[in-house]
Order: structure tokens, then C-alpha cells, then sequence
């Protein structure tokens, strides 16, 4: 069992299983690095991870330590794609499955709670949690109005007026206007 | 620190559709920066919406005949073009432009073709299918060094600055230097009225079906494309001497249905390129002698018919080898005896069309049994019974699609059967459709067919239905 500790003050500590925290690729690399000390013994501090954000990674990785490994296909350089199949070299999309769909903080009051465990899924190079909170985000946003994603994403119009009548006129056609 | 950094943000805006990426760019200053677009490595005119407001029609000229398309004005059309490009453009590898679900035709003026070829600059394959092109664009195309496929099917091109055709002549010269001087591996020029006699000995497929290529062209271009592993000639009509096609030694596909191939160019095709995979030959109505047929052992891919002259005899030594995966042989002489040797020779059959009227039941049912990788079958018009679909509900759980119009002798009954024996197990089988009725198929119930569609079959009947549920069982 490896301890892992939320950067709370006093830090909240989870006790996970090995092989579930070594969905982390970030903590897998660390245990590495350090064989031959009892990790077992020493917690390990996640500086960039609350106690809440812990204990949802936490139940994920727990969730999902049986998985198998993800399949990391090489690009292929030269492919033969035929005049027909375009969308050849795409990654394959990503399905969210039904336990991670009630898993994943949806409300919109929660919100912030999903944007921070996909930022602490980012740091612990989680790539299937981080694939999975990507892909919900980004299925939110799709066809939403400007205005929804910068409310929803809490992100602040920075553009000039002038700018911003600009790049309007020139994305206008994106819109089918 | 609740916000999303910007790792993350790019991992999300990069699984957003294209066109949700090109208009949320205006959401802040970041997401301009930030917004990724080197996955885009495809793109085809269908990818985003395109406004309708600068859609006019364009008549042009020829020969005293006036034509006329929807197209959007080229200011317009450049502009958008250059916006999408200046994103998209570094990464792209295939542009497809082609009307599809639009209601515009691409009109390619030299302005575009100067923006495609600056933009993207690592294009390998440039799809122009019933585009209008202005004829000094394809210029351009040479400035693509990385170029190995164009498709130019059904495309139309116009003299420079000027609404009218360009002679079919002038045409042939200028595409024959620009096609020739790209290291093409692939080139699509079917539909089109000018001729190319192409000289390239990097191309390795060529579709020219439905263009006016003779003879001589033919000639040409098997003297100077020598890697040519696939070429498509269907409905040329124009040439009368295929033996030029013998000297293609690494001759893998070739499609002459609808063409005046006679008994000796088979044969001689046949004797010189016994490494041919696939072979269209169906609705040559010159051929009577299939006996050549038998020299091509790795034969996967075989269409013939209609003709009398191909029965069981000739069937049996081609599917000696064992080699035939899709087979067309409709309105042949082939009766059971030949389909009972395919079905025991090959075994990886995926897909058969046997709509000869010597097919009964003895025949289908052995080829059910034996290809349990069938896919297609297609038996309109055969004498098959209620027993097919019988052996049908136990076997064929690869099926997917299965045509059966007009054969007479099943009815209801037999679908019945296939219902109730199939339902236990349908979740293992593939989606089934089923196309029947046709002009001498017995009547069928909407009953029946939504019992059918319960389990996965979907039927359709050829003919108008009876109005009643419940009504011929």
C-alpha cells in the first residue's frame, strides 16, 4: 500500500493500493526512481492536489486498477488512405463508460471540482481519466455560443472591441451565417 | 487555481470539431493562441458549415450550350478558404473538395489553387471530384511535392478569365505535362471528357471508367506507367485493343465491365497476367469463351455475366484453387452442381451474387454451410425455396445483407422460420437486411416485418405490401 497526502494544511493522507496508484504515471516514474527505499513507509505529497480532488482520484484509480493497459498505437507516417476514408489517422474516439459517467462531478455547481480533477489527472499523467474528463468537457462545449463557454469555463473576454468586431466578421462563415 | 491549465485546455479544445475550434477561437486571447489544429490532417468541404449568402449561379460555355452551377463567389470562396488553411493548412495531408451534402460546387479559380499550394505544402492527395476548376489552377498542383494521389473525376474546367469550356484538346496537353511531372501514385480521372494519356512510371492505380480513352491511349499509358498494379477502364467504350494492358506485369486489379473486350484479349490477359487479384468482366457482351479464365490462381475478385457460355464447367476450374472471395456471376448457366463445388473449394467466401435461374435451394444451402464468413449473397431470381431460409436460420451468422427478390417459391412461412429459430441466438449474428419481393416475390406482412426487425432483419419488400397485419399466414 503506497500513502499519498493532499497539499491541505494539515495534509490529508489516502492509503491506496500500489497497483492502483501506478495508474499515475507520474507516481509510477517516482516509485521507480526510488526502489529500494520502503515506499510503504514514507507518504508521498501531491503539492498540486486537494484533499477532495484526492479522494476522487483515489476512488478512480481504485476503480480502475484492473483495467488493461491502454493499447499506445505509433503514428503511422505513411498511410494508405484511400480518396474515401479521410478521418484515417484520427485518434479513436473516446467512450465514457457508465461507471465513470456517475463518477465524474457533473453538476454545474461542481464544476470547479471537475476542472481541478482534471487538472491533478494532468499532473498525475492519468491519461484515461484525463481522456475521458477531456472528451465530457469538450462534448459540453461543442455548439454552445461563445458567450456559455467563457461563462462556463470561467474564461474573460480579452479582446479589444476592435478585435473583437474583427475576428467576428472573419469567423462569422464558421457559424454557417 | 480552479481554472483549467493549459495543458488540459488543449487536451479539450483539441476533441472539439473542427468548426467548434475555428469559431470559439474568439473567446479569448489564449484560446486563439492556444486553439490546436495539428490533428486536422484531413479535411473535406463537409467538415464545416458553409453560409449560404454568396452562393450564385455560374453559367459557362460550350459549343453554343449553356450550363449553369451553384458556386460561391470565388472573393468569398478564397477568403473562407484562406482563414481555414492559414489553420489547417501546415498539417493537412488530404483536402477534399467535392460537393457532397453542399449546394455549392467548389469552384477552384487560380487565386485557390496559389492559397492551397502556399498553405499546404505537404499535401499528398488532393481530391477535385466534380469541382470547377480554372484550367491554370492545375499549375499549382505541381508545386505539391509530396503529391501522390489527385482526383479529378467529373471534374469541369474552365479557360482562364473566361466562362467557357476548354477544348478537350487543349486539355489533354496541359493536364498530360502537369500529371506527368508529379511522382503520382494514384489518379482518378474517371467521367472525364478529355483524354490523358499519362506517362508516369511512379503511378500504381489509375481510374479512367467512363472516359473517352481509346487505343492508342491505351497503348500509351501501359507503355509508360510499368508499376501500375490497378487500373479501372469500366464503360470505356472508345477502345477496341486491350493487349497493350498485357505488358503490366505487377498488374493486380483490372475493371474492363461494359467494355468491347473480345475472346482473344481475355485469353492473352489472361496468359500474360495470371497474377491478377481482381477482375471485372461483366456486361462484356463480345466475350463467349471463359475457358482462360482458369490461368489466374490467386484470383479473389471475379464479376461475370450476363452469358449462357459461363456454367458449371468453367466455375468449377477457377474455384479449383480456392482463392475467390467475392464472386459475381448473375444471369450465368452456373446451376447447382458448380455452386456445390465453389461452396466446397472456397471457403473464404465473403460476398456471391449467383442470380441464375439453375440455383435452387441444394446449391445456396451448401454455400451457407460450408462459407461461414459470407457476408453479401445475392439470389434474386433462382428457384430457392422456404428451405433456404431454414438452413439460413441456423448458418450464415455473418450475413448482412441478402437479396431474394423475386423469388418465387418463398413466402411468409419461411421468414416465420427464420424468426422463431434465429430469435434465441440473433445477438451473436451480424445486423441482417433482406431484400425481397420484386416483381414475382409473394406478398409479406408489416407484421412479419417488425417480428423481423425485433431481431435484428431488416426487410424490405420490393412491392407494395399488404395493408393488413396478420393477413397471408
Amino acid at each position: 500500500m503506497i500513502q499519498l497526502c493532499s497539499n491541505d494544511d494539515p495534509p490529508v493522507s489516502f492509503t491506496v493500493p500500489r497497483k492502483a496508484v501506478e495508474l499515475s504515471k507520474t507516481i509510477k516514474t517516482m516509485l521507480e526512481d526510488l526502489e529500494g527505499f520502503d515506499m510503504e513507509q514514507t507518504p508521498i505529497p501531491l503539492p498540486n492536489v486537494d484533499a477532495p480532488t484526492l479522494e476522487l482520484i483515489v476512488k478512480w484509480v481504485e476503480q480502475h486498477q484492473d483495467d488493461p493497459p491502454p493499447v499506445e498505437k505509433p503514428r503511422v507516417e505513411d498511410d494508405d488512405s484511400d480518396d474515401s476514408d479521410a478521418d484515417d489517422d484520427q485518434e479513436p474516439e473516446v467512450v465514457i463508460p457508465e461507471w465513470d459517467k456517475k463518477f465524474l462531478p457533473t453538476d454545474d455547481e461542481q464544476k470547479n471540482q471537475l476542472f481541478k480533477l482534471l487538472n491533478a489527472a494532468n499532473y498525475l499523467e492519468i491519461k484515461p481519466l484525463l481522456d475521458i474528463g477531456c472528451k465530457y468537457v469538450a462534448d459540453k462545449i461543442s455548439g454552445q455560443t461563445v458567450e456559455w463557454v467563457r461563462d462556463y469555463l470561467n474564461m474573460e473576454n480579452d479582446y479589444t472591441p476592435e478585435e473583437e468586431a474583427k475576428l467576428k466578421e472573419e469567423i462569422a462563415w464558421a457559424e454557417g451565417l | 487555481m480552479d481554472d483549467i491549465i493549459d495543458d488540459c485546455m488543449r487536451c479539450i479544445l483539441e476533441r472539439l470539431p473542427l468548426h467548434d475550434r475555428l469559431r470559439l477561437e474568439i473567446v479569448c486571447r489564449k484560446w486563439f493562441e492556444l486553439m490546436p489544429y495539428a490533428d486536422v490532417t484531413a479535411f473535406a468541404l463537409d467538415d464545416v458549415p458553409w453560409p449560404e449568402r454568396h452562393i450564385h449561379e455560374l453559367s459557362y460555355h460550350h459549343n453554343n450550350l449553356t450550363y449553369s452551377q451553384p458556386v460561391m463567389q470565388p472573393k468569398w470562396f478564397c477568403r473562407y478558404m484562406n482563414f481555414l488553411l492559414d489553420r489547417i493548412g501546415p498539417h493537412l495531408r488530404t483536402l477534399i473538395l467535392a460537393p457532397r451534402r453542399n449546394v455549392f460546387r467548389p469552384l477552384v479559380t487560380l487565386e485557390l489553387a496559389h492559397l492551397i499550394a502556399d498553405l499546404c505544402p505537404n499535401l499528398k492527395s488532393a481530391v477535385f471530384t466534380s469541382c470547377i476548376l480554372e484550367s491554370s489552377a492545375t499549375d499549382q498542383l505541381m508545386r505539391l511535392r509530396y503529391l501522390s494521389n489527385v482526383n479529378l473525376s467529373a471534374a469541369v474546367f474552365l479557360e482562364d478569365d473566361r466562362l467557357n469550356l476548354v477544348g478537350n484538346d487543349v486539355l489533354s496537353a496541359k493536364l498530360d505535362a502537369v500529371l506527368s511531372a508529379l511522382r503520382l501514385e494514384r489518379l482518378n480521372l474517371a467521367h472525364c471528357p478529355f483524354v490523358v494519356a499519362i506517362k508516369s512510371g511512379t503511378l500504381r492505380r489509375l481510374q479512367l471508367q467512363g472516359s473517352g480513352l481509346n487505343s492508342q491511349d491505351l497503348t500509351i499509358i501501359c507503355e509508360h506507367c510499368p508499376r501500375l498494379d490497378s487500373l479501372v477502364l469500366s464503360e470505356c467504350r472508345n477502345i477496341v485493343d486491350y493487349n497493350a494492358i498485357t505488358r503490366l506485369s505487377m498488374l493486380k486489379v483490372l475493371w474492363v465491365n461494359g467494355c468491347k473486350l473480345t475472346n482473344e484479349h481475355l485469353s492473352s490477359i489472361c496468359h500474360e497476367c495470371p497474377q491478377l487479384v481482381s477482375l471485372r468482366i461483366n456486361e462484356c457482351t463480345l466475350l463467349t469463351d471463359f475457358r482462360p479464365l482458369k490461368n489466374l490462381r490467386a484470383i479473389e475478385t471475379l464479376w461475370v455475366g450476363p452469358s449462357n457460355r459461363f456454367g458449371d464447367g468453367i466455375l468449377a476450374r477457377i474455384a479449383r484453387n480456392g482463392t475467390l472471395i467475392n464472386l459475381g456471376a448473375s444471369n450465368c448457366a452456373v446451376t447447382d452442381q458448380g455452386v456445390c463445388y465453389l461452396a466446397s473449394r472456397c471457403r473464404k467466401l465473403l460476398e456471391v451474387s449467383l442470380s441464375c435461374t439453375g440455383v435452387t435451394d441444394q446449391g445456396v444451402i451448401m454455400l451457407l454451410k460450408n462459407c461461414r464468413d459470407l457476408q453479401v449473397l445475392n439470389i434474386q431470381f433462382t428457384s430457392v425455396s422456404n428451405e433456404t431460409l431454414k438452413a439460413m436460420a441456423t448458418t450464415a451468422c455473418s450475413l448482412r445483407a441478402l437479396y431474394v427478390q423475386s423469388c418465387r417459391e418463398l413466402d411468409e412461412e419461411g421468414f416465420l422460420y427464420l424468426y422463431e429459430s434465429r430469435g434465441s441466438f440473433a445477438d451473436d449474428c451480424t445486423a441482417l437486411e433482406i431484400q425481397a419481393g420484386g416483381e414475382r416475390g409473394t406478398p409479406i406482412s408489416h407484421w412479419l416485418i417488425s417480428k423481423l426487425q425485433s431481431i435484428g432483419i431488416s426487410l424490405i419488400v420490393q412491392r407494395p405490401l399488404l395493408a393488413l397485419p396478420g393477413l397471408g399466414l
